[in-house]
């Protein structure tokens, strides 16, 4: 099995089954963090595939985990998605379908709090949906990648000053939205 | 919330505090209710948004995205830029090829009265050259020129 850079370079040089095994191991989890970033399937799946199509023309560098190389490239996509004028005119027709789909639901597993007998779970996609999309992309970056605050700057080209913002007001949404489950 | 260190806290929680400064934030969160609580709730929502389940890739999607072929795209482009190049290097061979020969010179170098105005030499001040021939030189350079625009 390769390692990150290894599959990185043989999928620049056009190998595919190196690119299908990227594919096989990376889709599922970008899907999922395509939506709870874009909330709706179809956008997350096109997202998704912007996502590899990016991979392949870019460089990685093995700084990172490819996974969170390829999150910062889904991160991008969507902030460009967001800003195009076709994505905002058709906005109210696409935007979260989570609560009509699987993803909305809240998972309940017995065991985990005893005080409250059923741990009940939130899918990512459900607990984002009542941030703005950049505080959706600032969460998914620190709290689901690790990224420090250089970062995330760097990755999404804004000042690290607007990242800590925006950061420290979505978890306080966050706080207070979910505070049931704190 | 009142307490002016909350910023502090965020990033004592995100690792970014300065090492200098750690010390210092923990004993005030040891005795600051308002930042106690913060400092558990973010570990608590932290922990709430990494144990959170992923929406699942429908398998109709996965099919898809296996079938995506990225360098496919990016042959079709190399492709169409390399024949754009050949045509233009084709095109350009061919304007050279027509281009009618030329047999003056692309710059022009002075005419013989500029010379003479500007580096005047001794044995020509002293001799034949009065202003009189140099109005005349000019004149006829200057007829030259402006057939050579009409032409």
């Amino acid at each position: 099995m390769p390692d990150d850079k290894e599959l990185a370079r043989l999928i620049r040089r056009g190998d595919e089954a190196a690119f299908r095994r990227l594919v096989q191991r990376e889709a599922p989890y970008l899907y999922g963090i395509a939506r709870a970033l874009v909330g709706n399937a179809a956008d997350a799946e096109d997202l998704v595939q912007e996502t590899f199509a990016g991979a392949f023309k870019g460089r990685y560098r093995g700084e990172s985990s490819l996974r969170t190389w390829l999150v910062g490239i889904l991160v991008r996509q969507a902030g460009m998605l967001r800003r195009s004028p076709w994505w905002r005119r058709r906005r109210p027709l696409r935007d979260h379908d989570a609560t009509a789909d699987p993803a909305g639901k809240v998972e309940s597993t017995a065991g985990g709090d005893a005080s409250k007998g059923v741990e009940a779970r939130l899918d990512l996609a459900t607990m984002l949906a009542a941030l703005s999309p950049e505080h959706r992309a600032v969460i998914v970056l620190r709290e689901l990648q690790g990224m420090t605050y250089e970062e995330m700057a760097a990755a999404l080209g804004i000042p690290r000053g607007t990242v800590e913002s925006r950061l420290h007001r979505a978890r306080e949404e966050l706080r207070k939205r979910y505070k049931g489950y704190l | 919330m009142s307490c002016t260190r909350t910023i502090e806290v965020h990033r004592y929680h995100d690792g970014e505090l300065p090492p200098g400064q750690k010390a210092a934030l923990e004993a005030h969160v040891a005795a600051c209710a308002e930042c106690s609580q913060l400092l558990a709730d973010l570990r608590s929502v932290s922990v709430l948004i990494r144990r959170a389940p992923l929406a699942d890739l429908p398998a109709d999607a996965a099919d898809r995205l296996a079938q995506c072929r990225p360098w496919t795209a990016d042959a079709g482009l190399i492709r169409v830029a390399g024949w754009l190049t050949a045509a233009a290097a084709a095109v350009l061979i061919i304007a050279l090829l027509r281009k009618p020969v030329d047999s003056s010179p692309m710059v022009a170098g002075p005419a013989l009265w500029e010379t003479l105005v500007v580096t005047p030499s001794a044995d020509i001040q002293d001799e034949a050259i009065s202003e009189v021939v140099l109005a005349k030189w000019m004149a006829d350079e200057l007829s030259t020129e402006r057939t050579g625009d009409l032409r």
